[in-house]
């Protein structure tokens, strides 16, 4: 297993946006997606997944509700609100931003 | 129509805290309970899926302090006012003796206080209406 990386503050924030722009999700869901896309270089355990799940939710740019999974259990899934959407054009304009920063520093040619 | 979020999450958090901490309980139970059904998948006993859970993840109560430090921020400060309140008001009316005399020395030492300030203010601060000293007297009377 690949060593993990440290998130960045606010990183986590923009993952978790990010990811449930393409469906709602519940918790194990939104981890699991985050860890096979970044591959496994971001894993989001439930102490650092819910502080930000409830961060998010009220600033209402997620909204939570209860649906029923398959065995009869019950599980709260999240999904991004307009604000919300708004919210992650914003951050990934600035993330890009700073990502292309970085990257000219670490580039630049003594 | 954002503050309306914010507005309605602080009065859920202020008012109905029972039900927000019970459906904490259930949503943190619920991502825990679908990890062990996972490790059940996987052919574990339900013992031994809630202890590999145990061993892998953070425990639901430290799980649940985390969200409540991350949900308080200016809430805190809020409900410690509330808190103040609350406890004054029992004070008071635990001693209602007490309660009174503090009141009672209150309310002559500001009507004192600004009695004398209202004379000197009157008397002494503010520049007399007559230009001469002759007509003093009928200034002051």
């Amino acid at each position: 297993m690949p060593k993990q990386a440290e998130l960045l503050q606010g990183t986590l924030d923009l993952l978790i946006l990010r990811t449930l722009e393409l469906c709602p999700l519940h918790g194990v869901g939104i981890s699991d997606r985050i860890e096979q896309v970044t591959r496994g270089v971001f894993v989001v355990g439930p102490g650092s997944l819910f502080p930000a799940l409830h961060r998010l939710a009220e600033k209402g740019w997620i909204e939570g509700q209860w649906a029923a999974l398959e065995k009869g259990r019950r599980v709260k899934k999240y999904a991004l609100t307009s604000a919300g959407r708004a919210q992650l054009v914003a951050e990934k304009r600035s993330w890009r931003k700073v990502a292309v920063a970085m990257d000219r520093v670490l580039t630049e040619e003594a | 129509m954002q503050w309306i979020t914010r507005a309605k999450a602080l009065w859920r958090l202020l008012f109905q805290r029972q039900r927000v901490e019970d459906e904490l309980d259930d949503e943190v139970q619920a991502y825990f309970e679908v990890l062990t059904d996972r490790y059940r998948e996987q052919g574990l006993s339900s013992e031994e899926a809630r202890r590999a859970v145990r061993m892998k993840f953070e425990k639901p109560e430290q799980v649940k302090e985390k969200v409540r430090e991350a949900r308080a921020g200016a809430l805190l400060v809020l409900d410690a006012l509330l808190k103040d309140v609350g406890y004054a008001f029992r004070m008071i009316r635990r001693n209602p003796g007490f309660s009174a005399a503090a009141a009672c020395s209150l309310a002559i030492g500001i009507g004192a206080t600004s009695a004398m300030y209202s004379v000197t203010d009157g008397l002494l601060l503010r520049p007399r209406q007559c230009r001469t000293a002759r007509r003093s007297w009928r200034c002051l009377r």
